[in-house]
């Protein structure tokens, strides 16, 4: 709604900005504002909004090329994300991003996993009893509106109290990412090259627990996804 | 005493000059619009927004398309201005014929038309610099933040015909309300019904049109006849203060 | 040749005429009275020479060439009149207004303007919009003269002009035109005022001509006569009256056209009729006047 809304409205107002001036130019009436309208101010009033524009040519064209949103340019074939946990391949896969990584010690036991809604576990046991929980958080290539923002995705906090694992959301923060897109002048005339918009991964990440063979996790607990081997 | 002889050429030049500060308040709104244009437009247009596990996800869609469009509205707005009563007035308060009043305006147009389409093409770099030092450059998709200076020239030319197109449309708009009052209620109905006929298809064989050079052809073509047309029109009628 | 030549020129707007079958000439270097009341078209006639306006019918010549849309008329011609402030850019400062004019006009007087500008204690940033009614007809007085064209037309120039600011218009006007001369029209209500700077004056009554005469003719174009009643009709037997007015039972006073001999003006000042000069103004008044009495006739009740 937004992309339509806004636009309109600016579009009013500047008809009505037109039309107060317009009333300037046709009757008398005073405004007092009109003290401002010299011809010497109307120079200046250029002046400062030609040389403001030359000035931010300059500036653009001298900021360093690199250290940039990520590009979706080439968009990556899609990555089997749950193949990947199965065979233990998640490391090795490319287009997979490790953001966190922790390790526990912990024996045998029951061990019980109190996790924030909306975050997806996938659990799987290990083979051996090493006495070590291994936890990832691991994401695909993720974007909106052809944006990558994968590696500004910040990973949920994972604590080891006792037998209780607890997994919690990163504090709610705000992701605002920016893109340009080439003015309709351009657009008519260069070919028409039009984006390919590469939709947002589903997944916005995965927290992906190994846990040892003699450890025992309550596998009625929704959210957590057993993974076999 | 001596009659003081004068040319066409001359006169025409003379209000043309004069026109810059006559028509001040038109200028003066052309910056305004644009100015406030990327002002308010510093928002961007969100294009989309996510939410879930924590985070919001919002993409803001930049570009300069929001100021080139409300100057070509501002180009309508003068084109039709200088068709006014008040405008004439000031034209035949000193030295002038029609012709030479048809001649000055478009002249002026013609000039505001392209500082104006240069401005508003140039206010992307601005806008551009303006979301780097605010967001960052993590935070922009690299996609188009450069523009090579091949689109820019590019994008004025374009922006130059299409305000051109903007104001020749106005100024003969103007000029049909000057030649009768009744065209005010005339024209929406006629626009209506020349929607329904080929109206469509002419705006489309100028704003889907991929060359430059037939574009440039199409549109000079329509100004030109829009403009030769009005200074007939204009030429019969009377100068009322 | 004459500088304007007008024949049987009318405008019509809608049915009615504001000028009617008009024709004249105006010849170069003179100055014109354009007098009449309020609607007898004499904005009309002045917008019709400079070429505003296009006539619905006859012909009108101005330095040999129909005004509508020359630019030899435009260049030669001022027109200035108490609409100004529609056809002056409401944003230009007066200093500028001056300095724009003076750019279209190759005879234009700088220095005149600039006087002028002075003596009438204009301040340079402000806006014509701004000013006042009297102030703003000074303005574009200064306009209108420092121009120099060969034909100057003011329309009401002392329009919200007070007295004395009158006075030195008039006197302005008429140092000018000594200096420069040039054919300058005058449309002017004040007539008494204004009629020791005219030379012609050309009376318009429903948008036809009146009179087009010398002032100097028109000040001896009619006599008034006062005396009793029937002693007035004899004299006025067969004779224009152009305006009569009654006192008490047996006093009349009559406006008669100036036929007669010396003699008889004799004869009539024995039998006891006063005989008196009419003036200018009064004489245009009775000659544009609907009926013969006055106004007091609708207070008469007999």
């Amino acid at each position: 709604m937004n992309t339509v809304l806004f636009p309109g409205l600016l579009i009013v107002l500047v008809l009505l900005l037109l039309a107060a001036l317009g009333s300037l130019t046709l009757k008398r009436g005073g405004f007092p504002a009109t003290n401002f309208l010299t011809l010497k101010n109307l120079r200046w009033v250029f002046a400062v909004y030609t040389i403001v524009l030359l000035l931010s040519m300059a500036v653009l064209y001298n900021l360093p090329q690199v250290g940039f949103s990520g590009s979706t340019r080439f968009p990556v074939a899609s990555v089997d994300l749950f193949g990947a946990a199965r065979t233990g391949k998640l490391e090795q896969t490319p287009g997979v991003f490790a953001k966190g990584k922790w390790s526990f010690d912990y024996g045998a036991g029951q061990l019980e996993i109190a996790r924030e809604p909306e975050i997806m576990i996938w659990a799987q046991r290990k083979d051996t009893e090493d006495g070590k929980l291994e936890v990832g958080f691991y994401l695909a290539k993720t974007s909106l509106e052809g944006v990558d923002y994968t590696d500004k995705i910040e990973s949920p906090s994972v604590e080891l109290s006792g037998s209780r694992l607890t997994v919690k959301n990163a504090s709610h923060y705000q992701i605002k990412l920016a893109k340009f897109t080439p003015d309709f002048t351009v657009s008519q005339f260069s070919g028409g090259a039009s984006e390919q918009i590469v939709g947002s991964s589903s997944l916005p990440g995965v927290l992906f627990l190994r846990f040892p063979k003699n450890v025992n996790i309550d596998n009625r607990q929704s959210g957590i996804l057993f993974v076999s081997q | 005493m001596s009659l003081s002889e004068t040319s066409l050429f001359q006169v025409a030049k003379r209000q043309y000059l004069y026109k810059f500060k006559a028509c001040s308040p038109l200028l003066f709104a052309l910056a305004v619009v644009q100015v406030l244009t990327i002002l308010t437009a510093q928002g961007g247009t969100s294009s989309a927004s996510t939410g879930g596990s924590g985070i919001t996800v919002s993409v803001y869609s930049y570009s300069s398309n929001l100021v080139i469009a409300n100057t070509i509205l501002w180009a309508f707005f003068a084109g039709f201005i200088c068709t006014t009563q008040t405008t004439k007035s000031i034209d035949f308060a000193y030295v002038s014929n029609r012709l030479s009043s048809n001649i000055s305006s478009i002249g002026f147009l013609l000039t505001a038309g392209i500082a104006g389409g240069v401005l508003a093409t140039l206010s992307g770099t601005l806008i551009r610099v303006m979301v780097f030092f605010k967001l960052g450059s993590k935070n922009i998709a690299p996609e188009n933040f450069f523009v090579p200076p091949q689109d820019l020239l590019l994008g004025c030319l374009a922006a130059i015909l299409y305000i051109t197109l903007s104001s020749s449309i106005g100024y003969f708009v103007g000029t049909l309300i000057q030649v009768s009052k009744a065209f005010i209620v005339l024209l929406p109905l006629f626009l209506v019904l020349a929607m329904r006929l080929s109206l469509g298809t002419l705006i489309d064989a100028v704003t889907k049109e991929n060359s430059l050079l037939l574009f440039a052809i199409k549109v000079l073509a329509i100004s030109v006849l829009l403009v030769w047309s009005s200074a007939l029109l204009s030429n019969r009628l009377e100068v009322r203060r | 040749m004459p500088v304007i030549e007008s024949n049987e020129l009318t405008k019509t707007y809608g049915r009615l005429p504001a000028i009617n079958n008009l024709s004249f000439n105006i010849k170069e270097n003179k100055i014109t009275g354009l007098i009449g009341r309020n609607g007898a078209g004499k904005t009309t006639l002045l917008k019709t020479i400079a070429g505003f306006l296009k006539p619905t019918s006859g012909k009108i010549k101005v330095f040999s060439e129909n005004p509508f849309n020359s630019l030899k008329v435009s260049a030669n011609l001022i027109f200035i009149d108490d609409n100004m402030n529609l056809a002056l850019p409401s944003l230009l400062r007066l200093v500028d207004i001056l300095e724009s004019a003076g750019r279209f006009y190759p005879n234009w007087d700088r220095e005149l303007a600039t006087r002028l500008f002075d003596y009438f204690d204009f301040d340079p940033r402000q806006r014509h919009r701004s000013l006042s009614k009297g102030m703003r007809s000074t303005f574009n007085m200064i306009i209108g003269l420092s121009a120099r064209c060969a034909l100057t037309i003011l329309d009401e120039p002392t329009t919200g002009m007070d007295a004395a600011v009158r006075k030195d218009f008039y006197k302005a006007l008429l140092k000018d035109y000594i200096a420069y001369p040039r054919t300058i029209i005058v449309s002017s209500h004040l007539l008494s005022e204004i009629e020791d700077v005219l030379e012609d004056i050309l009376l318009l009554k429903d948008g036809e001509k009146c009179v087009h005469l010398p002032v100097s003719e028109l000040k001896e174009l009619a006599v008034g006569l006062r005396g009793r009643v029937n002693i007035i009709n004899e004299l006025a037997r067969g004779r224009q009256v152009y305006y009569s007015e009654t006192f008490g039972k047996d006093s009349i006073y009559i406006v008669v056209k100036n036929e007669f001999t010396e003699a008889a003006l004799q004869s009539a000042r024995l039998a006891g009729v006063e005989i008196t000069p009419v003036a200018v103004d009064d004489l245009s008044v009775y000659l544009t006047a609907r009926s013969k009495g006055g106004i007091d006739n609708v207070f008469k009740r007999n």
